[in-house]
């Protein structure tokens, strides 16, 4: 063997060795980080109003889920609701209600700056109790979506503008009652 | 004040608060403790300050958000390796390809969407409504989930939202056509929340008992890219919240203009993704 070969080997040796705890420890922290979480990312979900209603009291929550699309959405709980880490409910929901921006993502892609949140109205109907926003381009009338107010919808008639696919055909979500 | 003065300002601000650029963003994403949300949540912010400021980035700094969106790789493929547990493994494709894809179309699995839910239910409205076109003498080659006259059909208002659908465990259709995921599908809801579906029909000919025998090319089309930074109150609803480490205490605020910056950077780019399936039907 020549001079210097067997320290060659193992300083090659010693390195691989590093190199494996630290590829081990690299790994772990990756395995301690993601192995619990449950989520790939966190929903953002806050309780933003409530009602009551005799003894009962609705909670309202705006939710923004999603990654390069977000969807921001209202959800009605009949409990004070309590979220896990990953910010998904621990009980279901009464009813979910999107904030439509469809309308404005036709043009250009963007949301329609020009219509906010007015509030949010809570119905009965046959499918049981059911969200519905009303939008309003009066600046002095809209509010950012996480400071809507939760209010009975039962006597406000319903907007179809607000809700086109709502009530423009016969078998309706019940703005009667039902 | 014109608004180059102020995006100079602005830049003078961001320089005045420079944070560190953490060197292994893998590793503080990993364990996720106080201070490694430190350490990155104060280099997001100082790089935010920057692309709000419309600032260049140094090569470190650049590098830096390459790896964070290599951690979402990471996420979404370890999540799917580890049973039991809900994989994200076109998420984690796609926000590899964002940042090393150059700007390539993608295919990505069919499987995503026909899993679905309310993939599911549309396509079996959308049917619905070709078949009974075509027994009014009308072909429809093409139908979009969008096309006006499918949302005026009774078909599609059995998948549009207020008529007992739940929006957990069935999703369903938007005003314009567009499918929005079930929430509890976390698989679809961060690799497409919103998409417009596509069927491309052709009778093959008539079965035995006499009816239509149908072939039908499904089809999605989607974008991916970010909502950049418009200063308005806007921006608080564009931000991706990442969690950090195995206690999940602490999470990482990464706001979407600042991943849009990452293509006036040159370092991300704006893709398109698309599946594919096929289906042989009757009516």
């Amino acid at each position: 063997m020549r001079p210097g070969t067997f320290r060659a080997i193992r300083w090659v040796g010693l390195t691989a060795v590093v190199l494996l705890l630290a590829c081990g420890l690299l790994a772990t922290a990756f395995l301690r980080g993601f192995s619990d979480n449950r989520c790939f990312l966190i929903d953002h979900a806050e309780v933003v109003d409530e009602l009551r209603e005799g003894n009962q009291i609705f909670y309202l929550v705006y939710r923004i889920t999603g990654w390069h699309d977000k969807v921001a959405f209202y959800e009605l709980y009949a409990t004070l609701p309590s979220f896990d880490t990953c910010g998904h409910p621990k009980d279901e929901p009464l009813d979910g209600y999107v904030i439509d921006d469809t309308e404005a993502r036709r043009n250009e892609g963007r949301m329609d700056e020009g219509r906010m949140v007015k509030d949010v109205l809570v119905r009965n109907t046959k499918y049981g109790k059911k969200l519905e926003v009303r939008y309003t381009r009066q600046a002095d009338e809209g509010v950012e979506p996480n400071h809507a107010k939760l209010i009975p919808g039962d006597t406000v008639k319903p907007n179809p503008e607000d809700n086109p696919r709502e009530w423009d055909t016969e078998d309706t979500t019940g703005a009667d009652g039902e | 004040m014109s608004s180059q003065a102020a995006l100079a300002a602005q830049a003078k601000q961001c320089l005045a608060k420079a944070a560190p650029i953490p060197g292994a963003p893998l590793w503080h994403m990993g364990w996720g403790d106080a201070d490694d949300k430190a350490v990155m949540q104060n280099a997001v912010d100082y790089l935010t300050c920057k692309a709000k400021a419309k600032m260049p980035f140094t090569e470190d700094e650049k590098h830096f958000l390459v790896e964070v969106f290599e951690a979402f790789w990471w996420g979404g493929k370890i999540l799917d390796w580890i049973p039991g547990m809900d994989g994200m493994p076109e998420a984690a494709t796609l926000a590899n390809h964002y940042v090393h894809g150059d700007g390539k179309t993608l295919e990505v699995s069919a499987e995503l969407y026909k899993t679905s839910v309310i993939v599911r239910d549309t396509m079996a409205a959308m049917k619905a409504f070709i078949g009974e076109s075509i027994n009014k003498g009308i072909p429809v080659p093409l139908l979009r989930s969008g096309d006006l006259n499918f949302m005026k059909s009774q078909h599609f208002a059995k998948v549009s939202r207020g008529r007992g659908r739940n929006q957990q465990t069935q999703g369903h259709v938007l005003n314009d056509g567009a499918l929005q995921a079930e929430q509890q599908n976390l698989r679809l809801r961060f690799a497409d929340h919103r998409f417009h579906l596509q069927a491309y029909s052709s009778v093959i000919g008539n079965t035995p008992t006499g009816k239509t025998h149908m072939h039908t090319r499904w089809r999605v089309d989607s974008i991916w890219d970010y909502e950049p930074f418009r200063n308005t109150t806007e921006d608080a609803k564009y931000i991706s919240e990442l969690p950090m480490g195995h206690s999940r205490e602490h999470k990482l605020v990464l706001p979407d203009g600042l991943s849009q910056y990452m293509t006036v950077l040159g370092i991300a780019k704006v893709f398109n993704y698309w599946a594919e399936w096929h289906e042989t039907w009757d009516f």
